[in-house]
């Protein structure tokens, strides 16, 4: 049986390739700078998307700063600085994306970001929709996440003769943090659920309560529905949901630890999200994309990418063996 | 004899509380890695035996640098998840947790305009998010509950009269034009097809305010 340390190192370290961790860079940089990008113009609707630049612009009697804004001396700025610094997020994402200068711009993406998406929190009520990005951000800058499917990688390729190590714990811990920081956002949520309702969370008639006042405008963002008004009627189907989220919730540090859990559980996290949009009204699209790292995207790309022809697989294959 | 509580005397700034709290946590977590067979379990991945060329152990640098995020992101979640306590960017994750004790009811603070083409009508701000951007219903709400008692409220109201305007002006939304707003508490029993969701049971005016040009009113 392995030691502590040795299962501990295992799942932190265990060398693996430099790909899955290039893709997930490119994923989440590269979804996200267009989602910024498009969201205040073909969604204008969904507000706390609109150009950060606008809270520049906000009277300061609704300026309540959080602790961390306060320790920091961070101020609010105008919207032209706020500005400014959105766009120069948006360069520093597509430059991660691209994997341009790929550390500095991880760097700038964490520093900005955590500024911006702190920023509408300042003013009343905290929203949790980009927390996942930005531990993302902090968890890329630590890492060596442009040593594959980037323009630094394939720079450095040209200027070496040698090839580069390609199985190294390097590329494993930031994924397997960044699973970890998921696991904990719905693990925490399920705990506050029995903490602050008990079993009553599942036996009450609380969501039947949530469907129904979610058509009273006071989410962040509209239901995409008002299919929530048909199931509230149905106690059964309400029971239902509340225990599945529940138990969903409580389940999901399994997929740390489960192949087969890594499989099933993150489909089921999705399949929430879209059903609390679709229903209850927030939409948490950042972290339905994030949801995609959980699976092994080295070998949706090996399998789309046919290996038999990449050198880059044949490498790979060789030093594994 | 009575004891009297005197109350309790702060020194440190509040803002300084969380960060000395973390930091205690953290100290007596380091010394916990720092005992030898800790740190040499740790180290493990720096001594790798594998002699193939292309595995490449990590560097001592390299598990400083994992071990940083490692320790602040999960350090700090199971700190709130713990103690209950929010800490953005760290957090318990309440939302939806709390079982509403009112049951079918519940209170919101909303705006309304007053239209400028028939002054005795006004409508919700609450129906359409991009009346009141930036902010969303939710926040706004929650921002204005936070303002219902401080003596700054009105200037509160003005800037999102103000705000209103140059959104209706620059195409943002196509609202009508208003010339005040109305700050109300407002009650909703809540029904199985919602209808009542623009007309709430109770209203109770908190604060009110006019454009400039209809001349200010409290």
């Amino acid at each position: 049986m392995k030691s502590i340390g040795e299962a501990w190192n295992g799942f932190w370290f265990k060398p693996v390739s430099a790909e899955n961790l290039g893709l997930a860079r490119i994923l989440i940089y590269g979804s996200m700078s267009i989602f910024y990008l498009v969201t205040p113009t073909l969604f204008p609707s969904w507000g706390w998307h609109a150009h950060f630049s606008e809270w520049g612009d906000v009277d300061k009697v609704f300026w309540h700063p959080l602790w961390i804004f306060q320790l920091l001396h961070l101020p609010l700025l105008s919207p032209q600085i706020i500005q400014f610094i959105a766009d120069l997020l948006l360069v520093s994402m597509i430059l991660s994306a691209i994997g341009l200068f790929t550390r500095p711009a991880n760097i700038a993406s964490f520093l900005l970001g955590f500024y911006l998406f702190g920023l509408p929190n300042n003013f009343g009520k905290v929203h949790h929709l980009e927390t996942p990005l930005l531990w993302f951000f902090l968890i890329m800058s630590f890492s060596r996440c442009g040593d594959a499917f980037s323009i630094n990688a394939l720079l450095a390729r040209r200027k070496r003769a040698a090839p580069a190590p390609i199985l190294s714990g390097n590329y494993r811990w930031p994924i397997q943090l960044f699973c970890c920081v998921l696991a904990a956002i719905y693990f925490e949520a399920g705990v506050s659920k029995l903490r602050h309702s008990g079993i009553q969370w599942v036996t009450s008639d609380l969501m039947a309560f949530y469907l129904v006042r979610a058509q009273y405008h006071i989410t962040d963002a509209e239901p995409l529905t008002n299919w929530g008004l048909f199931i509230a009627r149905y106690p059964i189907l309400c029971h239902f949901s509340c225990a599945f989220a529940l138990l969903l919730e409580l389940a999901y540090p399994l997929a740390l630890f489960n192949r087969r859990a890594r499989m099933i559980i993150p489909c089921g996290g999705i399949l929430m999200q879209t059903g609390i949009a679709v229903l209850m009204g927030p939409n948490f699209w950042q972290l339905i994309i994030c949801q995609l790292l959980w699976f092994p995207l080295d070998k949706v790309y090996h399998y789309l990418a046919k290996p038999g022809v990449s050198g880059e697989a044949k490498r790979l294959d060789a030093v594994r063996a | 004899m009575e004891l009297t509580l005197l109350p309790p005397i702060s020194i440190v700034p509040p803002s300084i509380i969380p960060i000395a709290e973390m930091a205690v946590v953290a100290g007596l977590f380091a010394c916990f890695v720092l005992t030898p067979p800790v740190r040499r379990a740790i180290l493990a991945p720096t001594k790798s035996d594998d002699t193939n060329p292309g595995v490449w152990p990590m560097g001592r640098v390299g598990m400083f640098a994992a071990y940083i995020p490692i320790t602040l992101i999960i350090g700090g979640s199971v700190f709130d998840m713990l103690r209950d306590t929010e800490h953005w960017p760290w957090s318990n994750f309440p939302m939806y947790s709390q079982i509403e004790e009112k049951g079918t009811t519940f209170e919101d603070y909303r705006l309304y305009g007053v239209l400028k083409s028939n002054p005795t009508a006004e409508f919700s701000l609450s129906t359409d998010s991009r009346y009141t951007q930036p902010f969303d219903p939710s926040r706004l709400a929650e921002a204005l509950s936070l303002l219902a008692d401080d003596p700054r409220l009105h200037e509160g109201l003005q800037d999102r009269l103000r705000r209103y305007e140059i959104l209706r002006q620059s195409g943002a939304h196509n609202g009508p034009a208003i010339s005040g707003l109305r700050l109300y508490r407002v009650g909703f029993v809540l029904k199985a097809d919602a209808a009542n969701s623009e007309n709430p049971e109770e209203k109770i005016l908190i604060d009110e305010v006019s454009s400039p040009i209809s001349g200010g009113t409290r």
